[in-house]
């Protein structure tokens, strides 16, 4: 071992590229060395974190003193070998590669008359079910194979185009795969065996060769975790995310923190007209470990999108609920508080909060709740840091919840003096219409505001505002910090979001005693994600059904 | 009640065979109808092709552009739709013009059939023209060949007939000093604009079959207005045929793609009920 990297760290041998040195590593191929040295070498198949399969053949390049033509991502470099990657040649073949390709593509679009008043023309309105053209196929943006045929400048394919008619597969979810797209390419078969889940391959034989599971049972009913991986690397249009293909560009990418579990994976978000429309991964992606689960890469849309979302303050007057302004809303709710005395106040917070809003709900109730704080696990009660039980519940007058669908109308019945209620969500839960609830507030998820969150093992991770929140949301630990402010308490000492960050700095005992969420958790504060989700309730129902469990 | 008794596919466009007696009964060449998924689902408006008072049936080519319309396309035989609005619009004004040339892209190909057979009926000289990306994306083809005196094809590959578009052809005809008396023509709205444009340097009576966003169908609504000629008209009960030299292209389009978002967001809250094993 020591002696493979003294000898990988030496890289005294060296390969001619195009009349220039390029010096290379003893298990390099000639692709790795041209890439590494700024050559460009056109390949559909070969990248850099995948294992090369030689599939497409437009890696070609001509070694002094071999025979025709090799394949660089399949040819390992040697020392004082002398490779030429772009004579005229070379361009021709690839050239002919490449309409072969493409006659076994739809890709009529690429040679049609009046492609580019077209292009311009159909992007908002077609989202079709078979892709026939460039101009239908929602990947046509950051299509490999488009940019290779502009890159050799093909204008005509001299070959028959062949449709191959394989059936839509659209019965799974959140993925909509058409083999009539895929050239064969094999990257989506490299990166799900290299993920060590390998729950596709090559199927059937000679022209009817296509990518599936075995049996060509639905990718929900076999091992599939749904990373989503392969659409990642798919060059062509053939695995699109559902939910998220017809975005076109996004307006704005944001890397933030999946705060879904405690593993807080990196993700970044795709966002147009102010909305979530997508995630996946970093573009410089380690394809060697599997990074995201299901409910990171494609439940965030459809769950901070859903139309079921809080949007506005509302406040009971005269025994109905109205909406109103925000600050009507803190102002009313302080005023209702500070009729009791802190012995009766209690305050349910939520694992999925952020730092800030954790804290700053912790400052709250140690101010103006007599500590009375707590968090609802799987149906039972925590009191972290703090020698209390659910004895102090009987004399509870007024709740604050910021996970209200943690209780029920008949389990809120356990306080028993109970008056009033105040929800501070990011949905309507039951609750909801009890006549005890006195003010509602609708709050940001996190893709909508910046902090931070500390995950497994201590790390403190960034959210970053990737999207808009609809109508008057806005973050936990402001809504908690101004009624703290209006009820004017010296000792409650948030100010702003730097001050919090401040706070947890110093004390950060309080973070770390926040019960985790574990990796396999169905939901996000407290509600299902599969009643927001619908693709997500299939995914789950089809899980138990065929393996008994549910794991991400 | 409209029960889906017949269903094929040609890449994309789903032709679909519903029982509608009453519909059946008094449709005319160049009507639509309203048709209704679910009962939540969106109201989208469809040219009859083909029906048949004896059996009581329509048929429609659906072209699979976004969510409703795939819900349509994932429908199965024996499946109802929930609600059919219809015969709807102006029907084509069919008289004895001497020649007609009829054009079809998509859907089209399908639409313009009723078209050809009743100018066909009423004594014309019929040359139908269809489009298509590739040889293999042609349908109803037999039947537009028995009410046409002449068929021909035009392929963005050039597969078959003419490398190119309709427009390309009608030019070639009119060059070639052919006399056109009329043209209809059934489409995407830039198929609709380009063979307009093709028309109009020798003044043939171009009628084209707008596809504006529509909701009621019946002129209530307003949502499917146009500009044609500087007035506007609903294209549910003005049209769906107008003049296509006066029609306002850049206004359609733009009030085409005025539900872009939320036609696109839709698909995150998708889940298809048909889902099988």
């Amino acid at each position: 071992m020591v002696e493979l990297f003294e000898k990988k760290d030496g890289a005294t041998e060296a390969i001619m590229i195009n009349g220039k040195t390029a010096p290379f590593t003893s298990g390099e191929t000639i692709l790795d060395v041209a890439r590494r040295s700024g050559i460009y070498i056109p390949t559909l198949c070969a990248r850099a974190d995948l294992p090369s399969t030689g599939s497409c053949r437009l890696c070609i390049v001509k070694v002094k003193g071999m025979k025709g033509y090799v394949t660089s991502c399949a040819t390992p470099a040697e020392p004082h070998m002398v490779v030429t990657t772009n004579t005229a040649e070379i361009e021709r073949l690839r050239r002919q590669i490449l309409e072969l390709i493409l006659s076994e593509h739809p890709s009529a679009c690429l040679i049609c008359d009046i492609r580019e008043t077209c292009e311009k023309f159909d992007e908002p309105s077609s989202k079709t079910g078979r892709v026939t053209g460039c101009n239908m196929c929602p990947n046509r943006d950051i299509c490999e194979l488009r940019q290779l045929v502009e890159y050799l400048g093909l204008k005509e394919i001299r070959y028959p185009i062949l449709y191959k008619d394989f059936p839509l597969e659209r019965d799974d979810p959140f993925m909509d795969r058409d083999y009539n797209l895929c050239m064969l390419c094999g990257r989506c078969i490299q990166i799900c065996q290299n993920l060590g889940i390998s729950a596709i391959s090559f199927i059937r034989r000679g022209h009817n060769t296509k990518v599936g599971t075995s049996f060509e049972k639905l990718h929900v009913d076999g091992d599939c975790v749904f990373c989503m991986h392969c659409v990642d690397v798919c060059p062509t249009g053939a695995l699109t995310v559902r939910g998220s293909k017809w975005y076109s560009y996004p307006e704005r990418e944001t890397s933030t923190t999946c705060i879904l579990c405690e593993r807080g994976c990196e993700l970044v978000i795709d966002a147009k007209w102010n909305k979530v429309t997508g995630a996946h991964p970093v573009r410089d992606m380690n394809v060697g470990k599997r990074e995201y689960c299901v409910k990171g890469r494609c439940c965030l849309p459809a769950l901070f999108n859903s139309p079921d979302r809080l949007k506005y303050p509302a406040i009971r007057h005269d025994g109905k609920m109205i909406y109103t302004d925000l600050d009507s809303a803190i102002h009313h709710v302080a005023d209702i508080l500070s009729r009791y005395r802190s012995n009766n106040i209690a305050i349910l917070s939520s694992r999925y909060l952020t730092d800030e809003s954790i804290y700053t709900l912790h400052e709250f109730a140690r101010v103006y709740a007599n500590s009375n704080i707590f968090y609802c696990v799987d149906g039972e009660i925590i009191f972290p840091r703090i020698e209390k039980s659910e004895e102090i519940f009987k004399d509870i007058e007024i709740l604050y919840l910021t996970e209200a669908n943690s209780f029920t109308n008949e389990s809120i019945e356990k306080f028993r003096r109970l008056e009033n209620i105040i929800i501070q969500d990011a949905y309507p839960s039951s609750l909801h219409r009890s006549t005890k609830v006195c003010a509602i507030f609708p709050t940001t998820v996190f893709t909508e505001m910046n902090g931070t969150k500390s995950c497994a093992g201590g790390h403190s991770k960034p959210l970053i505002k990737a999207a808009e929140p609809p109508g008057n949301a806005i973050s936990d630990w402001e809504i908690t910090a101004r009624i703290g402010k209006v009820l004017n308490n010296p000792d409650f000492k948030i100010k702003d979001f730097y001050s919090i960050q401040n706070h947890i700095r110093r004390n950060p005992q309080i973070i770390a005693s926040v019960p985790m969420v574990p990796k396999d958790s169905l939901l996000y504060r407290g509600f299902p994600i599969a009643d927001f989700v619908p693709d997500f309730k299939v995914f789950i129902e089809r899980r138990l059904q065929s393996k008994g469990e549910v794991h991400f | 009640m409209y029960e889906l008794i017949e269903k094929s596919e040609i890449l994309n466009v789903h032709k679909m065979v519903f029982a509608a007696p009453k519909i059946a009964e008094s449709i005319e060449a160049g009507q639509f109808v309203i048709v209704m998924g679910s009962e939540y689902g969106e109201r989208i408006p469809i040219t009859v092709s083909d029906w048949s008072a004896d059996t009581g049936t329509i048929a429609l080519y659906v072209l699979e552009t976004g969510m409703s319309t795939l819900e349509l396309a994932r429908m199965k035989v024996g499946d109802s739709l929930y609600a059919v609005t219809g015969p709807l619009g102006v029907p084509s004004e069919i008289a004895h013009y001497g020649t007609v040339v009829l054009g079809g892209g998509c859907y089209g190909i399908g639409g313009i059939y009723p078209i050809a057979k009743a100018c066909k009926e009423a004594g014309n000289k019929v040359i139908s023209i269809i489009e298509a990306r590739y040889s293999f994306m042609f349908y109803n083809e037999r039947e537009l060949n028995a009410v046409s005196d002449q068929v021909l094809y035009a392929t963005s590959d050039g597969s078959r007939g003419k490398k190119g578009k309709i427009e390309d052809i009608v030019a070639e005809i009119l060059e070639s000093g052919v006399r056109i008396d009329q043209a209809f023509f059934i489409g995407c709205t830039q198929m609709l604009e380009r063979c307009s444009e093709a028309t109009r340097p020798y003044a043939i009576p171009t009628k084209v079959a707008l596809n504006s966003i529509m909701l009621d169908g019946t002129g209530m609504c307003g949502a499917c207005r146009v500009s044609v000629g500087g007035e506007t008209k609903f294209a549910c009960v003005d049209g769906p045929e107008f003049d296509g030299h006066k029609v306002d292209w850049k206004e359609l389009n733009q009030r085409r793609s005025a539900y872009t978002e939320q036609e696109t967001v839709a698909y995150q809250f998708y889940s298809n009920k048909q889902r099988t094993p």
